[in-house]
This record gives C-alpha cells, sequence and structure tokens, in this order.
C-alpha cells in the first residue's frame, strides 16, 4: 500500500476542521484499498443521507478530489463521470470552465468543499427524477449564486 | 580547447583534447561559489530552458531538469533546444544541451508528470538548495507549494504571459516568512486551477501553434485610461500579432530575471544579502515585469514592480483556520 506523502498528511489534519466544522460526526477517515486517503459518510439531502465517498487523488491539491456514492443510480443518471463496481463518481466541477471563482481554488477548498457540492447535486438528482431534467449546468455554481429561490423557479 | 601534450611509449607527442568549462575564467571573477548549489528547474519549456541555460552559466553545480513534456517544432522558434531533440522529452534534451556547453555541470532529467508523481517531486525538491518553478499550468504548482513548506524549501515560480507582453515572478521562501505561492497567486488574480489545463492554457502559457488562442494583456479599468491604451493596445487589430507572437525579446529577458532571483537567493544564503535585499524593499516577495505598457498594472514598457504580498490568515500553509469553518 502507498504511503501518504507527509505533505498531504499536514493538509488532511488541516481539512479535518473544515469537515467537522460543516458535516459534524457525519465522515470518518480512512484509506482506500489503492491507499488514496478518503472521507467515508453521508451527507443529508432533503431529510433524507446521501453516502459520499470523498477521495483525495494522488495529485492533490492540484486537482480536485473525487466524489463517489454507492446510491444505486439509474442508468441514465446524468452527470456522472464513470460507473464502477465501487460504486458512481460524481460530476461535480464543471471541466474548462473559465470563470475563475468558480474553479476548484487548492488555497480555500477542501473536502468539505466537495461534501457541499455532493449535497446540491444530491438535491439536483431528485429534481431531475420528478422533472426529467437537470436543474443547473454545474449543481455548483448554480447554487452558489442563486440558491433555493432559483429551483422553485425550475418547476 | 586546451591542448595536453602527452608523450607515448615510442617517444612520441601525442596531443590529448580536453574540454575545458568554459565558466572556469567567470569562476575566477565569483567571489562566492555556487558550484555547492542544486537547483531543480521545474518545467523545460521556452522559460525554463533560457533560464536553466543563465543558472548554468552563473555557476550552479548541479541542475536536476524536469518536465513531462516533448520537444515539438511549434517549440523550436523560442527553445534552448534545437531542432534534432524534436520528439524527445524536453528536460533530456535540455540537459543534453547544458552538457555540451558546459562539461563540467552536473545535470539530470526527470521526465515524469509532477501530478502523477508527487512522490518523486517530494524526493528531488529534498535534494535541491532551490528550485525554480516554470509550469506553464496552476495545478502542480500547488502540490509543490506544499512540498516546499513542508520541507521548507524556497523556490521562485515564474511565468511569462503569453504574446509576451508581462511576466509575473515569486519568491517562497518559508525560512524568511514569505507568503507561501497560493497567496501570492491569489494576489496577482490568478484564482484557482482549470481542470482542463491542457485544452484552455492559462493566459500566462506560452501560445503554440496548434493552439494559439488569444492571449490578451489586462484590459483598462478605466475610461480615463484608454487614451493610454491605443498606441499598444493588444485588442487592437493592428496589434495583436505582436501581442500573439511572443519572441525571445520577452523570454529571455525573464528567464533572466527568474535565474537572478535564484542566484540573488543563493548568494544570501552565502552571507551576501545585498542583491536578493535589492529585490525584496519594501517586504516584496513577488514581481511583475512589464514588457509592453500594461494599462492594469500601470506599468511598462521596459518597467519591474516589486509586490508585497501578505500570506491569508485562512492559508493552509500557515495553518490558518480554514474559510469553511470560519463562515
Amino acid at each position: 500500500m502507498r504511503e501518504i506523502r507527509p505533505e498531504l498528511a499536514k493538509r488532511i489534519v488541516w481539512e479535518a476542521a473544515a469537515v467537522e466544522a460543516k458535516f459534524p460526526g457525519r465522515f470518518t477517515l480512512r484509506t482506500s484499498a489503492e491507499g488514496n486517503p478518503i472521507w467515508e459518510g453521508s451527507v443529508p439531502v432533503e431529510g433524507r443521507e446521501f453516502p459520499i465517498t470523498v477521495v483525495y487523488p494522488i495529485g492533490y491539491p492540484g486537482v480536485p478530489p473525487s466524489l463517489i456514492t454507492s446510491l444505486e443510480l439509474p442508468l441514465n443518471c446524468p452527470h456522472l463521470l464513470a460507473r464502477t463496481d465501487g460504486g458512481a463518481t460524481l460530476c461535480w466541477l464543471a471541466p474548462g470552465i473559465g470563470r475563475q471563482r468558480a474553479r476548484w481554488d487548492p488555497q480555500r477548498h477542501t473536502a468539505a468543499t466537495a461534501m457541499r457540492a455532493a449535497q446540491r447535486w444530491g438535491l439536483a438528482f431528485m429534481v431531475w427524477q420528478v422533472l426529467g431534467r437537470w436543474p443547473v449546468p454545474d449543481a455548483w455554481d448554480w447554487f452558489e449564486q442563486r440558491g433555493a429561490a432559483a429551483l422553485r423557479s425550475c418547476s | 580547447m586546451k591542448s595536453n601534450r602527452n608523450v607515448n611509449g615510442n617517444g612520441r607527442r601525442s596531443l590529448k583534447l580536453r574540454a575545458v568549462d568554459p565558466r572556469t575564467a567567470f569562476f575566477r571573477d565569483l567571489r562566492r561559489d555556487l558550484s555547492d548549489a542544486n537547483v531543480a528547474v521545474l518545467g523545460c519549456g521556452s522559460l525554463g530552458s533560457f533560464a536553466a541555460w543563465a543558472l548554468a552559466s552563473a555557476g550552479i553545480g548541479k541542475l536536476y531538469l524536469a518536465d513531462c513534456d516533448r520537444l515539438s517544432h511549434d517549440n523550436l522558434r523560442r527553445h534552448a533546444c534545437t531542432a534534432s531533440d524534436v520528439g524527445s522529452g524536453k528536460s533530456s534534451s535540455l540537459a543534453r544541451a547544458l552538457r555540451c556547453r558546459f562539461p563540467r555541470l552536473q545535470v539530470s532529467a526527470h521526465d515524469y508528470c509532477f501530478l502523477k508523481n508527487p512522490d518523486r517531486l517530494h524526493e528531488l525538491l529534498a535534494e535541491s538548495t532551490i528550485g525554480l518553478v516554470a509550469i506553464d499550468c496552476e495545478g502542480p504548482k500547488y502540490v509543490v507549494n506544499d512540498i516546499l513548506w513542508y520541507l521548507r524549501r524556497p523556490a521562485v515560480f515564474a511565468g511569462i504571459y503569453g504574446g509576451g507582453w508581462g511576466a509575473e515572478f515569486v519568491l517562497v521562501d518559508p525560512a524568511r516568512g514569505t507568503a507561501c505561492y497560493g497567496c501570492a497567486a491569489n494576489s496577482l488574480g490568478r484564482v484557482g486551477v482549470s481542470l482542463n489545463d491542457t485544452q484552455r492554457p492559462p493566459p500566462y502559457a506560452m501560445p503554440s501553434g496548434r493552439n494559439s488562442a488569444r492571449r490578451r494583456a489586462p484590459s483598462v479599468e478605466r475610461e480615463d485610461e484608454r487614451a493610454d491604451v491605443n498606441e499598444a493596445d493588444p485588442q487592437s487589430p493592428d496589434n495583436l500579432d505582436h501581442w500573439m507572437q511572443a519572441s525571445l525579446t520577452s523570454i529571455m529577458p525573464a528567464a533572466g530575471l527568474a535565474a537572478d532571483l535564484v542566484t540573488a537567493w543563493l548568494d544570501a544564503n552565502h552571507g551576501y544579502q545585498q542583491r536578493l535585499q535589492e529585490f525584496m524593499q519594501e517586504g516584496a516577495s513577488a514581481w511583475r515585469l512589464a514588457i509592453r505598457r500594461v494599462p492594469a498594472w500601470r506599468l511598462g514598457p521596459w518597467s519591474l514592480q516589486r509586490i508585497n504580498v501578505d500570506g491569508r490568515t485562512a492559508c493552509p500553509q500557515r495553518c490558518g483556520i480554514p474559510d469553511e469553518v470560519a463562515a
């Protein structure tokens, strides 16, 4: 099993405060079979629990973390990057996005940021299940700007 | 070339040609010896190749050259390597070129992706006295930043804007209490990492023939500045070619300045503080070099500006409280 880089370990310790502040008692830090540090837990979405695993990639923080859910998703579910036996990888950042504010920012963003994005993804998924269309082009950015009010305008 | 006449077994004199390091005469003028310095050059593109050349010329003893990219024909217009190196790795090609020029220079090539091999990057920086980061995408820089702070190693981050109108430099030195690269990048207006850096290069990446998107200098901020802009307006059709075609007239000064920052730090490390103090007057740890007139910087042409970067209280390198906790 690969050892965790000491500078990554130091960063994870820094991020743990944010994870605990935003989702107290909901996530546990573990190591995946490949040796990557992961946060395992669930985020609340409209009263339901949405299971999520936040995976730190090798090049973190130069590369954003991955979000994987073990929830059974429909085969035609949009905004998924991949499906494996371990679950489905969520698309939570629009690739090639030009607006700097909507990018992954290693100086500000943490695993807790990804967990919040998972909440938004879960909410967008629920809207998609009811309305048949994904409410936002990028779950991250759109809700940042407009929040619940915009969501109501979709229905 | 110096000849060394030897007498062989038959009593005949033979000429034994021995390569002499062209820096030898230069070394005699140096009041301090930089031959014990190991410098890691991360990124062997246009800027990195000439900066490595300048560092070798300045008497650096050992260079570690690292880049995952290969040399293409597009690069030749503005690279220290030659046509015979096209298709080869940039780091190994540059290492060959420098060895030919400086026979006694110790130089090693490291051909790997920094994001996929941060462990190797950690080892490389651990063996280096100082780093010169000339990578043209943001993601790896944050990995380097984390490693530097953990190892308490310094580095100069250098980038030239596509079009060659300006360049920015950041000195990260944990021992001197400078801001980290992330805080400096935020101060300089660079926020975040674009996921598709290879498809949409950041504005400071050099445009290639395949992907020569427009590179524009920051636009004016006020109406009353427009009168000053017209002469070098990057958006003017008359000047567009000038802005898109970065040449060695911008690359080499930027590379020279990057190398100068590195050698100034090394001098300070040897007890000669003056050069570094000149750079870091008033607490500056970042610099902008405007090669053309840059209205948004209110600078140029050919002007250098010192920038004082304050570290963010929420900076991860200083173990500040993350924004999400404070919010």
